[in-house]
């Protein structure tokens, strides 16, 4: 990773873009060994694949501006960019969904094909902790995600928040709280696989009874249709 | 009435398609049963899932 104190690498490519824009090939190559990470934070802060990558085109538009001269540390500076970029985000998504109709839930990521978002500790993308950090400010929320699925040191995150270092231990100490009181111990995913098919069987039978004997007493049903689509709930036969 | 199944955010899902119409489903579940049932009907939330679907088999069992 090229800083201020060492010379560009001379590779075939970067001579040949140093012709028309000096360090052009440099600035590519640090942002896309970063790119994933920063992808998977903005999905973690925002719900969403797709503000995720809007946010992460935003974060690129910036490093092109940006005098990479005199930045020591690329992939601090670029973690800090998406994650204020998030937090932006999310302030104005909180306003929209004050208007929201029905319960708001996060977009479903496909996380199947793209083994790094599953290979970091990614609790912090589980559907029902979105839900939870949904009810976060985002700035609780950003230090929860940096902490949590990133492994931030609190001194990293005070600087990338702009904040002091007890200040950031006592914000992911509240939004660990209040993800853990909102949530119970897990199943194993073979485990949530075989109640999901359970579910469905007996949904598609109608069997009340074999439904009644897979919910725990305080089962909910979210259905999130933002007043566009149809509502459906557990009623709704298969 | 077609079934897919996907993970998504790293835990099972299914995608059905009812008369054309696609919804998501998943639940989150702990040692007592199934605690939260989520229900996926707005399209944009579906999105991505469904692109991914028709460039990989459904992974899982097959759900008669």
């Amino acid at each position: 990773m090229a800083t201020a104190r060492e010379p560009l690498p001379q590779t075939a490519s970067s001579l040949r873009f140093e012709i028309e824009t000096g360090e052009h090939d440099d600035g590519l190559s640090v942002f896309v060994s970063i790119r994933p990470r920063l992808f998977r934070i903005a999905c973690r802060m925002l719900g969403s694949a797709a503000e995720a990558e809007d946010i992460v085109q935003d974060v690129w538009l910036r490093w092109q501006f940006t005098n990479r001269s005199v930045i020591l540390s690329p992939s601090a500076y670029l973690a800090i960019t998406a994650t204020r970029l998030c937090i932006n985000a999310a302030t104005s998504a909180r306003v929209r969904r004050e208007t929201y109709v029905g319960p708001w839930l996060p977009e479903l990521v496909d996380t199947s094909a793209d083994l790094g978002l599953a290979a970091e500790r990614d609790e912090a993308l589980k559907l029902a902790v979105l839900v939870l950090l949904e009810k976060l400010s985002p700035t609780e929320r950003a230090t929860y995600v940096l902490r949590e699925a990133f492994d931030y040191t609190y001194c990293q995150i005070a600087d990338i928040l702009g904040l002091e270092e007890a200040n950031t231990r006592q914000l992911v100490n509240r939004a660990r709280k209040h993800v853990a009181d909102g949530r119970f111990t897990r199943v194993s995913s073979a485990e949530q696989r075989r109640l999901l098919a359970a579910f469905l069987d007996a949904a598609r039978q109608g069997d009340m009874a074999a439904l009644e004997g897979l919910f725990a007493e305080d089962v909910t049903s979210y259905s999130g249709g933002g007043g566009i689509t149809r509502s459906a709930g557990p009623g709704c036969r298969l | 009435m077609t079934l897919d199944w996907v993970e998504t955010n790293g835990q099972a899902a299914v995608l059905v398609s009812r008369d054309g119409v696609p919804f998501g489903l998943t639940i989150d579940a702990s040692a007592q049963g199934i605690n939260e049932i989520m229900w996926f009907l707005r399209p944009s939330k579906l999105a991505a899932v469904s692109r991914s679907v028709q460039k990989v088999d459904p992974p899982g069992p097959a759900v008669s």
